[in-house]
C-alpha cells in the first residue's frame, strides 16, 4: 500500500510539474509542445533522479553510521562541491563542463579527505570520526568558499550564489543522460548492500558473526554513496555554467 | 528625435526580445529606453506588457511569446554563450540564430545619438530576412 501511495504521489507530482508553469500550454497541445518536451519534462525527470539518488545515498549513510540524522551533506560533500564550483567560477575556467567537473572534483576531494580521516583510528571506518571529519571538512570548505566569494567581482558573486543555491533551471536531456549513465552502478552496489546494512543495524560485531564483511561493507557503501551524492550534486549545474551578462 | 517620433514607424510585425541576462533570464519591459527605442524603430517588444523597465522571466515564457529576434547588446557579432545551451534551444529565435547584435555604445544608453540608434535598428530589422 505504501508503494502504491508513493507511486501515486510521484505521478501526481510529475503531472503537476509538466502541466503547470509560467507559460500556458493548452492541454490539446501538450504532446506537441517544445516547452513541455525540452524544458519541463527533462527538468522533472532530472529532479526525480537527483532526489532519488540523494535519498538512496542518505539512507545508506544513515545505515552505515547508524544514525538517523546522517545525510550526504553531513559528510562534507556539499562543502567540497561548492568550493570546487566557486573556484571554477572565480578562475573563469572555460568550457561548459568546467563547473560541474570542478564541483565533482571538489566533492570527491572532500570525500577522500573524510575517508582518510575516518581511517585514523585504525583500519576500520569509525562512524563517529567519519561524522566529525565530515563536519570539519564541510566547515573548512565553506570557510574557503566564503573567503573566495567575499573577494569576487559582482558577476562572479551572482554566479557563485546561483550555483550554491542550486536549481534545475538548466536541466536538459543531456544532463538526464549523464546521471542515467553514472548513477546505476553506485545504486546497484547500494541495493546489493541492503541486507548486510540491515545486519549492521544490530552492531558491527553481530553483523560480522552473521556473515557480513563489515570492513569491506563500510568502505564500499561509503564510496558508493559519496560518488552518487557527488554526481547528484554536480549534475543539475551541468548547463548552468555559461552565464552571460550584457 | 522628435521628428523620428512624429513619423509613424514603418509598419512591421517584427517582434523582438531584449535579453540582458540569461541566468535567471532578465528581459527589458515597458518604461525602459530600449523598449521605447524598439517601438520607434517599428518593432514590438514581446515584453512590452511588463510595466517595469526590466523583469526576471522564465525561458518558457520567452519561448511562448516567440519573438522573431533576440536583441543582444554587444560589440561583437558572436552569438551569446547561452545560445548553445539545450534549454535555450526551445526559443525559436535562439534556435534559428536570429540575433540582432546592437553595439553597446550606440544602444546602451539614451543620448544625442538616440535617433541614429533608431535608424540603425530600423535598417537592421528591414535588412533581416
Amino acid at each position: 500500500m505504501k508503494y502504491v501511495l508513493l507511486a501515486a504521489a510521484l505521478l501526481a507530482t510529475l503531472a503537476a510539474a509538466l502541466l503547470l508553469g509560467p507559460a500556458n500550454v493548452p492541454l490539446g497541445e501538450v504532446l506537441a509542445s517544445p516547452i513541455l518536451w525540452q524544458l519541463r519534462l527533462p527538468r522533472a525527470v532530472l529532479a526525480f533522479l537527483v532526489g532519488g539518488a540523494l535519498g538512496a545515498s542518505g539512507v545508506a549513510l544513515q545505515a552505515l553510521v547508524r544514525n538517523p540524522l546522517a545525510d550526504p551533506f553531513l559528510l562534507g560533500l556539499s562543502g567540497g562541491a561548492g568550493l570546487g564550483a566557486v573556484v571554477a567560477i572565480a578562475l573563469h575556467l572555460p568550457g561548459p563542463w568546467a563547473l560541474p567537473l570542478a564541483a565533482f572534483v571538489g566533492a570527491v576531494g572532500a570525500m577522500a579527505l573524510v575517508y582518510r580521516l575516518g581511517l585514523i583510528g585504525g583500519a576500520e571506518l569509525d562512524p563517529r570520526i567519519l561524522l566529525l571529519g565530515g563536519v570539519a571538512v564541510g566547515a573548512f570548505a565553506a570557510a574557503v568558499t566564503t573567503a573566495i566569494v567575499s573577494l569576487a567581482e559582482a558577476t562572479e558573486l551572482r554566479n557563485a550564489f546561483l550555483w550554491l543555491w542550486g536549481g534545475f533551471s538548466g536541466a536538459s536531456w543531456t544532463t538526464v543522460l549523464v546521471i542515467l549513465v553514472y548513477a546505476p552502478l553506485p545504486l546497484i552496489v547500494l541495493a546489493a548492500a541492503a541486507r548486510p546494512l540491515d545486519l549492521l543495524a544490530l552492531g558491527e560485531e553481530p553483523a560480522q558473526y552473521l556473515g557480513a564483511d563489515v570492513r569491506r561493507l563500510k568502505r564500499v557503501v561509503y564510496l558508493s554513496a559519496s560518488l552518487l551524492t557527488a554526481a547528484a550534486w554536480a549534475c543539475p549545474s551541468l548547463p548552468s555554467c555559461c552565464v552571460d551578462g550584457a | 528625435m522628435d521628428s523620428l517620433a512624429s513619423q509613424p514607424p514603418t509598419p512591421s510585425t517584427r517582434s523582438l526580445v531584449f535579453i540582458v541576462w540569461d541566468n535567471p533570464p532578465i528581459v527589458i519591459g515597458a518604461g525602459s529606453y530600449l523598449d521605447r527605442l524598439a517601438a520607434l524603430a517599428g518593432a514590438r517588444n514581446v515584453f512590452h506588457d511588463v510595466s517595469s523597465p526590466s523583469a526576471q522571466v522564465s525561458i518558457e515564457t520567452i519561448a511562448a511569446r516567440d519573438p522573431d529576434f533576440v536583441a543582444v547588446l554587444t560589440d561583437s557579432a558572436v552569438p551569446p554563450r547561452y545560445a548553445t545551451r539545450p534549454e535555450w534551444r526551445v526559443v525559436r529565435a535562439v534556435r534559428t540564430a536570429r540575433f540582432l547584435f546592437l553595439p553597446g555604445q550606440l544602444f546602451g544608453r539614451p543620448g544625442p545619438r538616440a535617433a541614429e540608434a533608431i535608424r540603425e535598428l530600423r535598417r537592421r530589422l528591414e535588412a533581416a530576412p
